[in-house]
């Protein structure tokens, strides 16, 4: 499986290429030693380092392993970079993380670019709620498939596999939803609707104020 | 004219269970070329049937307003089961255009997992029509996220001084990064909604409040151009 993603800065190489191996950047987008914030047990290889121009590390997160690589290249004053995570698996866990973490590298890159364009650093991808729903899911089977029912989740009744396609009255489809939807919800109950057999089935889950690791 | 946009999109059925479900999730459900009708999109698109070979391809003009455009929509047998591809064609150029582009994609893309989520468990939920207020912004989606090209009037954008470049960075303390997100606030809010919306603009954020507003006042690209039922 592989998953290969162009971004444009606006912003010179030198630049762009501190923010993933400078220490002292004004905003770095990962660790030059320790990847990025992933809550944990990341362990990270650097397997190819050559200045303003190529990146490769292998990331190992307990039996799953992948393979990152990143190539700058300067389009007039911008840097166009390249991002290619490649690695073998198609297990539910290895699918839960690939989705996850992809998704968190496109915030990640979106946020440096805001920091470009404006000087803000809005850091919006570490000012989610994470975990209050406890809800893990994958865009396929029509929503939002179920891949780890924890805490709220699992209390609610849900389970792997199940199709969530509404949450607080909010139809889900997009795997973003349920990280905003964590974000913006008050405490309180809510009724998740989801799909498992035939027919649409209904579920009250209680929001938590605090946020799981 | 030229393509808009093509987008695939896989199905575990066979070709003519997915082409009966499409026919009956976005009608009519036995199409006939040289027919019309108006979709029930706010802007009230007319829709012509050019083409339809049973099983194979659908093919129809929508004009929306000054916007006409072709689509055409194939089927065809895949390795796990049926692809569907989705082909926009027309012209143009400008913001509108370009956040018509986007938009329409995207309506699209949730209108093709309503149809998975029909075929497999025959549930039909229409969950892209289901905005019940907006923002009355036109944003288009760039690498930092949504930036402002417009501004209707008595919109919560003007609400709360949005203006043409601006980055929209949260709402309600929830952050964005792009139009999918600001679909779902579309959905779970409702109209008249008091909300905190938090935008970047010349190296500083500002923060103000103001009113989501109804869907007749949403702006270009602001709700789902996809595949609308009939009247």
């Amino acid at each position: 499986m592989k998953w290969e993603r162009t971004f444009e800065f606006s912003a010179p190489v030198d630049e762009v290429w501190r923010a993933f191996r400078d220490p002292d950047a004004p905003l770095r987008v990962m660790n030059p030693d320790n990847a990025y914030q992933s809550g944990g047990a990341v362990a990270v290889e650097f397997t190819r380092v050559e200045e303003h121009h190529a990146l490769a590390w292998t990331e190992t997160e307990g039996d799953l392993v992948w393979d990152m690589s990143v190539t700058f290249t300067e389009v007039e004053t911008k840097t166009r970079i390249t991002i290619v995570r490649s690695g073998f698996g198609d297990s539910d866990e290895w699918l839960m993380f690939g989705a996850g973490r992809l998704l968190g590298w496109e915030d990640v890159l979106a946020d440096l670019e805001v920091y470009y364009r404006t000087g803000q650093n809005v850091g919006r991808l570490y000012n989610r709620r994470w975990g209050r729903l406890g809800l893990v899911a994958v865009a396929d089977g029509g929503g939002l498939r179920l891949m780890r029912a924890t805490g709220p989740g699992e209390a609610a009744g849900l389970r792997a596999g199940d199709v969530i396609v509404r949450v607080g009255g909010a139809p889900t489809v997009h795997e973003s939803d349920l990280w905003l939807l964590e974000s913006v919800l008050p405490d309180g109950v809510f009724e998740v609707e989801f799909v498992r057999g035939p027919g649409v089935e209904s579920t009250k889950l209680e929001l938590l104020a605090t946020v799981a690791s | 004219m030229n393509i808009v946009w093509t987008k695939t999109f896989e199905f575990a059925y066979s070709v003519e269970r997915v082409y009966a479900a499409y026919c009956e999730l976005e009608g009519p459900a036995e199409p006939v070329a040289g027919t019309s009708f108006t979709l029930t999109d706010a802007a009230g698109s007319l829709v012509e049937i050019t083409d339809v070979r049973t099983n194979e391809l659908i093919a129809y003009t929508q004009k929306q307003g000054d916007d006409v455009s072709e689509m055409t929509i194939a089927f065809e047998s895949s390795e796990t089961g049926t692809r569907i591809t989705v082909t926009r064609f027309g012209f143009g150029e400008g913001d509108a255009f370009e956040v018509l582009r986007e938009s329409h994609m995207l309506g699209w893309t949730e209108g093709m997992q309503d149809l998975d989520l029909y075929l497999r468990s025959g549930v039909l939920r229409r969950r892209h029509l289901e905005d019940r207020c907006a923002t009355g912004v036109m944003f288009k989606e760039t690498h930092a996220g949504l930036e402002v090209r417009g501004v209707n009037p008595g919109s919560l954008g003007e609400q709360v001084g949005m203006q043409r470049g601006d980055l929209l960075l949260s709402i309600d303390g929830a952050v964005l990064y792009g139009r999918s997100e600001l679909w779902l606030f579309q959905r779970l809010y409702e109209a008249g909604r008091e909300v905190e919306v938090v935008f970047a603009r010349n190296g500083e954020q500002h923060s103000a409040r103001g009113r989501m507003v109804s869907v007749d006042l949403a702006a270009t690209g602001e709700v789902g151009l996809g595949p609308r039922p009939r009247e």
